[in-house]
């Protein structure tokens, strides 16, 4: 078969694409990896095995907050060793260990089971995003650029994208109500922030393309079809 | 659609087949056919030439508009 012009160039991309991919899933793996091996030894405990350390705290919880007055207030303190001084200080993220045998409100435990949900879901979409990708590669490689598959498999990935980026603010915004509904400070207060918003960027840029190749995809119709 | 090709009918008077209009007027026998049938969705003046010449008519005698809409 001889080869296009581009093709090349589509291979190398398509191995940029791939590798940019596994980056940003071990990224985003290794930087949660501290929470994942505190979650698991938390419901491995749960499950009834005997606690590996003789005093563990319970489940963890990773709180984002501001302080209640905004940016002129810190309300804590850090020690300096190198000038051995204390210094005035405020958090913006915690991670709170509530002690074994609290009891949780019902309202943080519906919020929990909907995170959990949306988690599920979201790893759904992170494992058939590389399989879309690669059909996608495989029919443009193949020169059907304009082709119903091609156009379906674009728009695919990018309604996996926005349903990718519903569920991280799903999760962040079910997150923030959990937090809410088991701690309060005096000091601070809880936070919802929209995250990983080039998700949504990169969403709607994918559909619009996917818009492209189809009126492509119809001018091209119409060409095979004038006589 | 409001376009009607009456290739076919021309053809039967002039009693030449698909095939052998296709090679006079240097069109596949395919594209001939898309035309025949009514699938096509436009032609070139050159081809519009090249069959009025070969079927000695006119345009009009291949191509017929109606009102029938889309």
């Amino acid at each position: 078969m001889k080869k296009e012009p581009n093709q090349n160039r589509i291979i190398i991309l398509s191995v940029v694409a791939v590798f940019v991919y596994i980056f940003m899933v071990a990224n985003s793996f290794s930087s949660g990896w501290d929470a994942f091996k505190m979650g698991y030894r938390s419901a491995y405990e749960e499950w009834g095995h005997t606690p590996q350390i003789a005093e563990t705290p319970g489940r963890f919880y990773f709180l984002s907050m501001k302080a209640r007055e905004g940016y002129i207030q810190f309300p804590d303190k850090i020690y300096n060793n190198r000038t051995e001084s204390f210094y005035p200080a405020r958090s913006s993220c915690l991670v709170v260990a509530l002690p074994k045998g609290t009891e949780i409100p019902t309202e943080a435990k519906y919020f929990d089971w909907l995170m959990s949900f949306l988690i599920i879901i979201s790893l759904f979409l992170y494992i058939i995003t590389p399989v879309i990708f690669i059909l996608l590669i495989h029919s443009l490689y193949t020169g059907n650029v304009f082709d119903k598959d091609s156009t379906s498999y674009t728009r695919y990935l990018g309604i996996i994208l926005l349903l990718v980026y519903g569920c991280i603010q799903g999760v962040s915004y079910a997150s923030y109500r959990m937090h809410q509904s088991l701690f309060s400070f005096e000091e601070y207060r809880h936070v919802f922030s929209f995250r990983e918003n080039y998700l949504l960027m990169m969403g709607v840029a994918v559909l619009l393309t996917s818009e492209i190749l189809r009126r492509g995809l119809i001018i091209k119709e119409e060409q095979d079809l004038t006589v | 659609m409001a376009i009607i090709v009456n290739l076919d009918v021309m053809m039967a008077k002039r009693k030449i087949s698909l095939n052998e209009l296709s090679e006079r007027v240097n069109i596949t026998p395919a594209n001939l056919s898309i035309l025949k049938t009514g699938k096509a969705k436009a032609i070139r003046f050159s081809t519009l030439e090249a069959i009025c010449k070969e079927l000695d008519c006119q345009p009009g005698d291949i191509l017929e508009w109606t009102d029938a809409g889309d």
